[in-house]
């Protein structure tokens, strides 16, 4: 494997090393040992792998294809909707109201039967495909009608965010049948485990990483040969590449519809984690929010948009624990730090130091 | 030169094409006929239209009236840039465009010959034969010892040579060449001169714009004379410069 740099297999092996090491010291160790890992951990790790690969989808598209995508927060949502729309039916008849087939809040609202969209997801292998499906047919449309139309740059990014909107506001309302404001929760089980079982918790935890591993693997392929090159000319100098023959909205297109299915299993991954789902995930604030986890790791870098998604969460899980009124100011004012101070990222900076000092050593040896 | 030539023996046929910006005709009923093989040069004050005539023929803009024709069979017209790209015609942009985070390499091998499709770009290979071709290329535009630096390290001039480069390694049968000359010392816009002169022939027609008349000159080949969108004189560089209206033009104002 060629296109597997050494940056690269470091990051894998760290990634193995984190998730294994966090599970083994969870399951095998008891609560009184020091090097114990508590069972929230596990979870808040958990969880920052689907943060990590969702930011890895955005960078795939930012970074390489030059599309800010500021929506990316929905393709995230819609893989958790899924996702959240198989734990509801795995609940069965154990819901507040022991209703057979309908969810708690369907019964609430009244409802008689299950509605046409909701067929099918009592099965994982309907679920789970569509935890993928959806969020790439959204993308796929999206992409449709915007690349070929030619929309680029803050028109797009501007598009996207209205469209994530939009669908905060749908899935807001209770007739849309996702459990309006509240959204879905009071799961119980995924593949005939209890949720919140010691084994499922580690289970999901592995899944993320090797989620994780997986996209990394995947963008990793798609931007280190000719594939990448033509995305990278598209994003500094599209008109060249028409051209040259290429048609750069088939390229965007693929690409962001393949990022797209990625920020869906990072939902689905999420969703049983956290045990909830509702429309604010929607947010345009969210979709805002990642970009800035890219920027603070370093655009194009792929490792680092993975690592600033971990860096800035975690800054974010302290500080809300702290101060949560700041957060938002915190975020606005790192944005604005590493647009000034470190514009190509931690990562990029750390990559350009190491070429300045080679060159140094070049030019002295 | 036979005066009535056929159309279908053109390499490129334009015929009273028509293109207007707000009502402003930035080509007027303008034609053109290109032998294949053909080095043309063209000529005219800024805003003749001689890039928006190179736009029309590459599909960027779609003329109002007219007709363009590739070897008297594609209606160019109809076609989008990367359909026209793919019948073979190659186009260098007035402020050289390459593809600045890509080495010197990088840029000739996306420009090579291959599928363009994305899904098969994915699995894209590099043959030894098209490496082949790129090293040629590197040869001919003088850059081979810059072939794996960047592309924006390059001066102003050798991105016009890498842009020249990306034309060639497709093979296109038509190229147009907008303004090669500019930010070039006087050596090297006589080295392209004479690279121009050694492109064109066989098959593959060249049209270059071009301000600088000692460039001109170098290429020693039939010229058009544009003015306000139309075709003002065309022939040898010198019964143009000889033409009354050419001189009107250039000096009467
Ligand atoms: N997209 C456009 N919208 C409006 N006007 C345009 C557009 N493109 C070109 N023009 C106008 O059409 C005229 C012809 O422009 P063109 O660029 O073809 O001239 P040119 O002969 O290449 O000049 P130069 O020598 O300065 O490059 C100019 O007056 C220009 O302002
Ligand atoms: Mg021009």
């Amino acid at each position: 494997m060629g296109w597997l740099d050494l940056k690269g297999r470091i990051f894998l092996v760290a990634l193995a090393v984190l998730a294994g090491g966090a599970v083994a010291l969870n399951l095998s160790l008891p609560e009184s040992s020091a090097l114990h890992v508590p069972n929230y951990m596990v979870g808040l790790i958990g969880k920052y792998l689907c943060f990590a690969l969702l930011a890895l989808s955005v960078d795939l598209v930012w970074g390489f294809a030059g599309i800010l995508s500021l929506g990316h927060g929905a393709f995230f949502a819609l893989g958790g909707y899924a996702m959240g729309m198989h734990l509801m039916r795995q609940i069965g008849e154990r819901g507040v109201y022991g209703h057979p087939v309908l969810p708690d809040f369907m019964v609430f609202l009244d409802w008689k039967e299950l509605p046409w969209y909701w067929h099918g997801f009592d099965s994982a292998w309907f679920a789970l495909p569509m935890c993928l499906a959806v969020p790439g047919a959204l993308a796929f449309l999206f992409g449709w009608l915007t690349f070929r139309s030619r929309v680029t740059g803050v028109y797009l990014s501007i598009i996207s965010q209205a469209m994530t909107f939009a669908l905060m506001l749908a899935f807001f309302r209770n007739d849309m049948g996702f459990g309006g404001n509240n959204g879905l929760t009071d799961f119980k089980d995924l593949f005939g485990h209890d949720l919140k079982g010691a084994g499922m918790r580690a289970g999901l935890l592995l899944a993320s990483a090797a989620a994780l591993a997986g996209g990394y693997l995947l963008c990793r392929w798609m931007t280190v040969g000719k594939f990448g090159r033509v995305l990278v000319a598209v994003r500094d100098a599209e008109q060249r590449t028409r051209f040259l023959g290429y048609r750069p909205e088939h390229y965007k297109i693929l690409v962001f519809t393949v990022s797209a299915m990625m920020a869906g299993a990072a939902g689905a991954l999420y969703v049983p984690q956290v045990g909830i789902i509702n429309p604010s995930e929607f947010s345009p604030a969210n979709s805002i929010e990642i970009v800035i986890w890219v920027a603070v790791g370093g655009r194009g870098t792929l490792i680092g948009a993975a690592l600033g998604a971990v860096l800035v969460n975690y800054a974010k899980t302290f500080l809300t624990g702290a101060a949560p009124e700041m957060w938002l100011f915190v975020l606005g004012g790192l944005f604005i730090a590493v647009t000034l101070f470190v514009p190509k990222g931690v990562l990029g900076e750390i990559a350009s130091l190491r070429v300045r000092w080679q060159a140094r050593r070049g030019s002295d040896g | 030169m036979v005066e009535h030539p056929s159309v279908s023996n053109a390499a490129l046929y334009l015929d009273a094409v028509t293109v207007s910006f707000d009502g402003f005709k930035a080509l007027n009923r303008l034609g053109l006929y290109l032998e294949p093989g053909e080095l043309r040069a063209v000529i005219g004050p800024n805003g003749a239209g001689k890039s928006t005539m190179m736009d029309v023929i590459t599909g960027k803009t779609r003329p109002d009236e007219g007709q363009v024709l590739l070897h008297g069979r594609h209606d160019l017209t109809r076609l989008d840039e990367a359909a026209i790209a793919g019948l073979g015609i190659g186009r260098k942009f007035q402020r050289p465009t390459v593809f600045e985070a890509h080495s010197v390499f990088e840029n000739l091998e996306l420009a090579c010959r291959a599928d363009r499709r994305a899904r098969w770009t994915l699995f894209a290979r590099l043959s030894s034969d098209r490496r082949q071709r790129i090293e040629e290329v590197l040869e001919v535009i003088a850059l081979r010892d810059r072939a794996d630096d960047r592309a924006g390290l390059l001066s102003h001039g050798q991105k016009q040579w890498l842009e020249i480069g990306m034309l060639l390694v497709q093979d296109p049968s038509i190229l147009l060449i907008d303004e090669p000359a500019a930010g070039m010392t006087d050596a090297e816009t006589m080295r392209t001169a004479s690279l121009l002169k050694r492109i064109a022939g066989g098959d593959r027609s060249v049209i270059v714009v071009e301000h600088d008349m000692e460039f001109v000159r170098a290429l020693d080949c039939r010229v058009t004379a544009l003015h306000e969108g139309a075709m003002l004189a065309e022939g040898t560089l010198d019964a143009v410069s000889a033409n009354e209206a050419v001189i009107e033009v250039y000096l009467g104002r």
